[in-house]
């Protein structure tokens, strides 16, 4: 029996996406793939996949999915909560872990809290056709995922494999600092403009020293005009040099590009970019920090700070590795909210009692969380 | 001895009385941003007003090495004074003197004046500020909080009762406040829950601080158990002084008559344009409140809980009124569970100590959801409608705009005794919304319709013409009086005015049954 989910509501904008298509940049078909790679990795590696499995992507509030039939293993990344509803009885459970749903179990994704991408993987990989080599969704072309759509209701999601027994679910360990990894941000960050280590070039001579310099030290902000193919940024204007015509012949455009037509309005271009393109490009995005920069929501605030390749590769590198050893402590998942019935009989259920001789301190405030 | 050294003992065991734990104590209390069991007694009461009863009491306990240890006052401070020169009781907890703790003598010094209170008609104010139960005084610290909890529930509705969380107020002894009518937190400073995070965590394994758990804003938000946040001690006080002001001393009294400056004939041509003539979009009805009662004062309660429902005091030509509302700047004013809870309890206060009723009514109806309807929104929402039904006060309504479905019933409609009921011009009292009643009147002139959207577009209109206003109900007697809104003000005072004497009595009978 192939476990099913039913797609209840697809919630704002969800579709299906994998590490990306390689190979056929050379006849225009973009790479796409997970906006948020590093998100995915994890949902992916929670999951017990291939990094580059396929899973759902979503931005915003995420989908109501149910089980039809059979037992199927979930893995949520993402800054979010989901609400499983088994047997009518709703639970709140959190992110950055496993839910084994069983038939009949409604689970209710999202919103995003931080950023605005989240990503849901499933145990074992959906059942899905290979395009060129991937199940990513590439929309504009409305190929690869589930009929180059995104989710829709009803839309169909069959799992890879059959329903194994797969133990206790998982967890990263809660003690994990996501927001260093940049998988997620406190409301504080939230506030203040993100770092965005670029690149300079492949075109930086195309522009002004002054449009440069505000470059490197504006604050930008990402507009509505967002989505997967890219970001258009609101902020300084970049003036490109008299002596250089502002469109250049057209050349390669790999993700992370920040290219800048004549109103010198600087777009990041994100998985779903074109290959090739005619405007100057300022600077690329390094690779450690574009998961972060395609998954923000509009109104966030960013800079740019300049840094050479070598210094990005490194960057790259450490990060992945710190990322590699979170995914490496995946543990068993404490199970909280449920009623231990042994405690229950022998423990003390007492609060409000106090020794009148132990002479307590004032009381002292309680921490208080943000 | 002399006389004068009787005096100097007397006075000495005063000022021992009056250092409570010490001076070390205190400027714990201090640093910790609290005030003292005594000060706050004397924020609380007018200058000078504060008589102190059972000073010298001490506790009678002999275990666990307590016969070494005796201070006077035993933790709690009790007694009687005024607030703007009238009658009330009340009770601080001394967190200095033994964190608090209730003893058997504590309870019992707590007791008398409360039995003081009720025999007086005088309302009762308790300061909470207590580490629990006192573990040496055994099952005697529980029959102390048994003997409490009785008196508050017989003062139910004889006398106003009115709790501040100061400090901690943990297990059992939560349920004390929980009986009495108005909870008041300080930010920060208080928490009260029945299980702490500790057992919390043994149990079910969350990891929850106190202040989640407990905080002020957990229970003005979230659980709705309390009804005021402050930020400080001071501010909880003088908010206690406040609402006591618009309140009875007992369930025989008529509240309080404060002399009124402002015109009772004023006009407000503002609440025109309050109420938007697109009958689906917002507005605040705090507006509409503030634009009719006295000096534009509403003394909101549990402002941040369920906020489809407003619930306040306010005066109207000097007198004071209970004022519910709907609130269509949230959740469109829909009534929930929550909501027709925050609403069925304030209901029963103003019935219990004689406070007329104003109802603003702007109503799509009950809150459509899976959660709602097996959340039992049938039992939450009869509360609502039960508590309005039962009330003998002088009721009134002002219905603003919609009132549609069951909602009507509820929202004081004419059929549950409502004395006086006011529509704007811009009401719709009709038993749905056009489009919902043309989609079932007309089902079949819609589907065999050429033009499908056209003609219901055409049905609604004709609908919304015949049905959604004031007047059918108005024909029926259902409404009193459809007014210019500019009149609210004027139109209330009259009602009111004329509705001093009313008498109406529910059967006798031992107590009804409120759908809990």
């Amino acid at each position: 029996m192939t476990p099913r989910l039913k797609v209840v509501s697809p919630g704002t904008l969800a579709c299906i996406q994998d590490r990306g298509r390689f190979g056929y940049r050379r006849i225009g078909v973009p790479q796409s793939g997970a906006l948020h790679s590093d998100l995915a990795w994890v949902a992916n590696s929670l999951a017990g996949n291939n990094a580059d499995t396929a899973l759902i992507e979503f931005f915003f509030s995420g989908p109501t999915l149910r089980l039809e039939e059979g037992a199927l293993r979930l893995a949520l990344a993402g800054d979010f909560s989901a609400e499983l509803i088994r047997d009518k009885v709703k639970r709140t459970l959190n992110s950055w872990r496993t839910i084994t749903l069983e038939a009949g179990d409604t689970l209710q994704i999202g919103p995003v809290m931080s950023g605005k991408a989240g990503y849901v993987a499933v145990s074992g990989g959906l059942d899905l056709p290979d395009v060129m080599g991937s199940s990513a969704t590439y929309l504009r072309g409305g190929f690869g995922g589930i009929d180059g759509q995104k989710l829709l209701p009803d839309s169909p999601l069959a799992a890879a494999g059959e329903t194994l027994d797969p133990g206790p679910d998982q967890q990263l360990p809660r003690s994990s600092d996501l927001a260093s990894l940049g998988l997620k941000q406190s409301a504080s960050e939230q506030d203040l403009p993100t770092c965005i280590r670029v690149i300079l070039g492949p075109q930086e001579d195309y522009f002004t020293d002054a449009a440069r310099q505000d470059f490197l030290t504006g604050i930008y902000k990402v507009s509505q005009e967002s989505d997967r193919m890219g970001s258009r940024l609101e902020g300084p204007i970049l003036v490109h040099h008299p002596d250089k015509n502002p469109e250049i012949i057209s050349d390669g455009i790999v993700p992370g590009a920040i290219q800048v037509p004549g109103n010198g309005v600087p777009i990041v271009l994100l998985a779903d970019g074109p290959t090739v393109g005619g405007y100057p490009k300022i600077a690329t995005v390094s690779s450690v920090d574009l998961p972060r920069l395609a998954a923000m929501p509009p109104g966030s605030q960013l800079r740019f700070e300049a840094i050479s390749p070598e210094a990005a590769e490194s960057l790259l590198r450490s990060h992945r590795k710190e990322l590699a050893e979170l995914l490496s402590s995946v543990e068993p998942l404490e199970l909280t909210g449920i009623v231990d019935m042994k405690a229950m009989y022998n423990a003390s259920l007492i609060s409000g009692v106090m020794d009148a001789l132990e002479q307590p301190d004032v009381f002292e405030p309680p921490e208080i969380h943000p | 001895m002399t006389i004068e050294e009787k005096l100097a003992e007397l006075e000495r065991r005063n000022a021992e009385a009056e250092l409570g734990g010490g001076p070390a104590r205190i400027e714990k209390q201090h640093q910790g941003g609290k005030l003292t069991a005594r000060e706050r007694i004397h924020i609380l009461l007018d200058e000078g007003s504060f008589q102190e009863t059972d000073k010298f009491v001490i506790h009678r306990c002999t275990n666990f090495g307590m016969d070494q240890q005796h201070l006077p006052g035993d933790g709690v401070i009790t007694g009687y004074g005024m607030i703007d020169g009238r009658l009330v009781y009340a009770f601080a907890q001394d967190f200095g003197v033994f964190g608090g703790s209730l003893s058997k003598a504590f309870a019992e010094k707590i007791c008398k004046i409360m039995d003081m209170a009720m025999k007086m008609g005088a309302p009762v104010i308790g300061l909470n500020d207590s580490g629990g139960a006192r573990i040496q005084e055994g099952v005697q610290a529980l029959a102390g909080y048994g003997d409490i909890f009785l008196r508050n529930v017989m003062a139910s509705g004889v006398v106003p009762q009115f709790s501040a969380i100061m400090g901690p107020c943990a297990g059992g002894a939560a349920y004390s406040p929980a009986i009495t009518d108005f909870i008041f937190m300080v930010r920060d400073t208080s928490y009260m829950f029945i299980t702490g995070p500790e057992v919390i965590k043994t149990v079910t394994r969350d990891e929850v601080t106190k202040e989640e758990l407990g905080g002020a804003m957990t229970h003005n938000e979230v659980s709705g158990t309390a009804h005021f946040a402050s930020d400080d001690d001071e501010g909880c006080l003088l908010m206690m002084r406040e609402l006591f002001s618009f309140i009875p001393l007992n369930n025989q009294e008529d509240p309080p008559l404060k002399a009124c400056t402002d015109d009772p004939h004023r006009g407000e041509a503002a609440l025109r344009d309050l109420v938007p003539t697109n009958s689906n979009s917002p507005y605040d009805m705090k507006e509409v409140i503030t634009a009719v009662v006295d000096d534009q004062y509403f003394f909101e309660v549990q402002e941040h809980y369920a906020r489809n429902i407003l619930i306040g005091f306010a005066r109207l030509n000097g007198r004071s009124v209970g004022i519910i509302a709907n609130q269509p700047n949230f959740m469109a004013g829909a009534l929930d569970s929550d909501s027709s809870m925050k609403g069925a309890r304030f209901v029963r206060f103003c019935d219990a100590f004689n406070i007329s009723l104003v109802i603003f009514e702007d109503v799509p109806g009950f809150m459509p959801g899976v959660e709602q309807e097996l959340g039992g929104i049938i039992k939450h929402g009869a509360k609502l409608l039960y508590a309005m039904a039962e009330a003998t006060v002088p009721k009134l309504t002002v219905i603003t705009r919609k009132a549609y479905g069951g909602a009507y019933c509820v929202m004081n409609s004419k059929h549950i005794r409502a004395d006086y009921v006011f529509a704007y011009p811009t009401a719709e009292i009709a038993v749905m919304g056009p489009e919902g009643a043309v989609s079932i009147i007309h089902r079949d002139k819609m589907a065999n319709a050429e033009d499908a959207e056209a003609t219901r577009d055409e049905l609604v209109a004709d609908y919304r013409d015949k049905f959604a206003n004031p007047y059918n109900a108005a024909e029926l007697g259902y409404v009193d009086e459809v007014i210019d809104p500019t009149e609210t003000r004027p139109k209330l005072i009259r009602a009111l005015e004329m509705l001093k004497n009313k008498r109406d009595l529910n059967p006798p009978r031992k107590h009804g049954n409120i759908p809990l």
